[in-house]
């Protein structure tokens, strides 16, 4: 009896200075890499945005439950040099044919497309994952609100990506709903005159 | 003398008992992140430095650690390695770290740091156990390069990013999952051929 | 070399090429009428296409077994290795015809305008992975003309589901077609039934819709598969019960419920004959029993509805078929064949 229990703090003890020594070093390393790490989380955030809006000097993040109610996962109002608004940046989730889409959509004050970003996607790779390529979301720039059609699109219109209709659909409904905000927000007049 | 066992100990991890190949075992990251040679070989780097750095704090712990918890505490210093390197990772190479996704937290239980945690680095010296480390991690790496080299030129026209196919088109089934195991079953075919045919050279006939 | 396995199996074995070569044979025969509407509809690029894969089938059979036999007689006879291949020569199995069919039914599922070297290497693929490394003729776990296509699709999903629309007259007669690509019947259906769009069931019995080289034609499919029940060489169970439960379920759950006409246009398209008759009855991938069959029939209904009706891709003939391939042995494990000259407990 007494060596088992001999055995049990032994055990304990070892495994306790094995687990706290580690903890210590994770601690360290954490304590060194943190900043730099939230760092490049906002690089990162911060580069989708000036790729859409490339004009811009600065982004004004409206607060989370702000975006939610106009329907996006994050609106940021972009600003030129002088402090004022050039458009709006909306982060947007949208469901695609194989999950959910998460894009970043620049819009101008006129309500015209200025870029789209796609941060991340499960498309079909050969078929929707051509969403991210420049020659299909490139289209969406320069555009308003759009619809999709199979070929020969006009001002109005997008060309799906052949064989992923599906996904088409889903970027332009994400691009169409960021426009729409735009004019909605902008109608309030609070963000964007 | 002395200088064969370290050598010996070396490729050993590299060609007779390939952690890939010959083991096959650690398979779950083998096939997830083999889809292009860069993930390849940053992965088996990964895994390395984890492979070595446990091996020799177990080895040096060997006496140290009760056998009735060593699984438990071989867990606790490999996850304490990993997560080091994550963090290293997240901070100094973002764009790798988002790439390789999950499969840098899963190195933890990559059934190769394990295994050679508790059939070499806990009954050998600190020298021989940091040298099974490489030569397990480099076999590792070896292999991650032939299957994901193989992959991405198949499957997206690229190796390395750069594209070599031109204008033809790329099979996309092979940058995914059942591509993965389709190629490295015909790879690991391929070199137990290899092997058997030396063996028979060597041997004589069989 | 502990190479001799004892494969345990119920009956009935294969056991000669001859017998093989007789069954295949009428195989082909059956496939010729839908051979014909592929040319009429589509041109004589879909011959060439047709052609391409058979004789792909065939090399890769011949030139793998003769490299393989060729090693087992060089390490066997311990004779020098070309002495060795020109003994393989004269033990491949090439003539039992299988290949060629599997090459016929790969065909038959691509578009006309596929291009030649993805035809090559998915009959390749077909041949030699899926047929060839399993152990050869009735080793296979799978329809090794499936699982080619599902490979081909994944490989390059672009180019295998580029459809185009069918010549409607002679004038269109070209080697290769420039029409506009179509979107399948089913896609459409997906959309929407009274789609102005969608060709008519007359047009789907017909085969005069867009589709791969082989399925369109229901009405010579359905031909060529009575005459396959008339020589006995496939069992009616498979066809009727998948048809019958996939149009059961089609009537009762799909998406224009108690619609006759829309359960026809369903049966019409997307190479469900095609696969009832010609691929759901391989030999080697179903089960022996004739419960077995229903079973795996009913089991191929079911997964080909669910797929068009809930799942993203408008037909779903290949991947239920290559599902219950899967199954099959499991099927075959539990389901029983009549054993005689057991005496019952009671007696």
């Amino acid at each position: 009896m007494d060596n088992q229990m001999k055995n049990i703090f032994k055990y304990a003890l070892v495994l306790f200075i094995i687990t706290a020594v580690t903890a210590a070093l994770l601690a360290w390393v954490n304590m060194v890499t943190v900043d730099k790490i939230a760092q490049n989380a906002v690089l990162a955030e911060n580069e989708a945005l000036r790729e859409v809006m490339t004009n811009a000097e600065s982004f004004e993040p409206l607060d989370e439950a702000s975006a939610k109610s106009y329907g996006a996962q994050a609106i940021y109002v972009a600003k030129d040099a002088s402090g004022e608004a050039t458009g709006l940046c909306v982060k947007m989730a949208q469901n695609g044919y194989g999950g959910e889409i998460v894009s970043v959509i620049g819009v101008d004050t006129e309500g015209i497309v200025t870029g789209v970003s796609i941060i991340s996607h499960s498309e079909t790779p050969g078929l929707g994952a051509k969403l991210v390529k420049e020659d299909f979301k490139g289209q969406f720039t320069g555009k308003g609100e759009v619809s999709v059609v199979k070929a020969g699109a006009k001002d109005d219109q997008v060309n799906a990506i052949s064989g992923a209709t599906r996904s088409s659909r889903a970027l332009a409904d994400s691009v169409n709903s960021a426009v729409s905000m735009l004019k909605q927000i902008k109608g309030e007049g609070i963000y964007i005159q | 003398m002395k200088k064969n066992k370290y050598l010996a100990t070396l490729s050993n991890g590299l060609l007779a008992e390939n952690p890939t190949f010959v083991q096959l075992i650690g398979m779950c990251p083998t096939l997830a992140v083999t889809t292009t040679l860069q993930n390849g070989v940053t992965m088996g780097i990964a895994a390395t430095l984890v492979l070595v750095a446990s091996n020799v704090v177990i080895s040096l712990l060997r006496k140290f650690i009760p056998d009735k918890i060593r699984i438990a505490a071989y867990i606790v210093i490999i996850a304490g390695f990993v997560s080091i390197i994550e963090m290293l990772l997240n901070a100094f190479l973002p764009a790798l770290a988002e790439s390789l996704g999950i499969f840098i937290p899963l190195i933890v239980v990559n059934c190769i740091i394990l295994a050679r945690a508790e059939a070499f680095a806990s009954k050998n010296t600190v020298t021989l156990s940091a040298l099974d480390g490489l030569g397990m991690g480099l076999g590792f790496t070896c292999a991650l390069s032939i299957v994901s080299a193989i992959r991405e030129i198949l499957g997206a026209g690229t190796i390395w990013g750069i594209n070599v196919l031109g204008n033809a088109s790329p099979m996309t089934m092979f940058i995914l999952p059942p591509g993965g195991f389709i190629i490295l079953g015909l790879v690991i075919g391929m070199i137990q051929l290899i092997v058997s045919v030396s063996k028979k050279r060597k041997g004589g006939d069989a | 070399m502990a190479d001799k396995k004892f494969v345990v199996s119920l009956s009935p074995h294969i056991s000669t090429a001859e017998n093989t070569k007789t069954i295949m044979l009428d195989v082909i025969i059956a496939l010729i009428p839908a051979l014909i509407a592929g040319w009429f509809y589509f041109g004589i690029r879909a011959l060439a296409v047709v052609g391409t894969s058979v004789i792909s089938c065939v090399l890769a059979e011949y030139v793998y077994q003769w490299f393989y036999i060729g090693f087992k007689i060089k390490n066997e006879k311990k004779t020098t290795m070309k002495d060795a291949l020109s003994r393989a020569k004269s033990k491949t199995t090439i003539g039992d015809l299988s290949a060629a069919v599997t090459g016929l039914l790969l065909a038959y599922n691509l578009p006309v305008t596929i291009p030649y070297p993805m035809v090559i290497i998915g009959s390749v693929f077909a041949i030699i992975i899926v047929k060839q490394l399993f152990g050869g003729i009735g080793h296979n776990f799978v329809n090794p003309a499936l699982a080619a296509r599902a490979f081909m699709l994944a490989s390059w999903p672009v180019a295998m589901t580029s459809f185009v629309s069918p010549v409607m007259s002679f004038s269109n007669y070209v080697n290769r077609i420039n029409v506009t690509t179509s979107a399948t019947p089913l896609s459409l259906l997906k959309e929407g039934f009274e789609s102005a769009a969608a060709p008519s069931l007359y047009d789907a019995f017909l085969g005069r819709i867009g589709g791969c080289i082989g399925e369109t034609a229901t009405v010579l499919i359905l031909i060529g598969g009575i005459y396959l029940m008339v020589r006995r060489v496939i069992d009616a169970r498979i066809p009727l019960a998948y048809i019958g439960s996939f149009a059961l379920l089609v009537f009762f759950f799909g998406s224009h419920p108690y619609n006759i006409n829309f359960v026809m246009y369903h049966l019409c398209t997307g190479g469900l004959m095609l696969g009832a008759f010609f691929m759901a009855t391989d030999y080697v991938t179903t089960p022996t029993t004739k419960a077995g069959h229903i079973i795996f029939g009913i089991g191929c209904g079911i997964l080909t509805f669910v797929i068009r009706r809930f799942g993203g891709y408008p037909e779903g003939v290949s991947y239920s078929i290559l599902l219950m391939n899967v199954v099959t042995p499991l099927i075959d494990k539990y389901v029983h064949p009549r054993k005689f000259g057991e005496v019952s407990k009671r007696g």
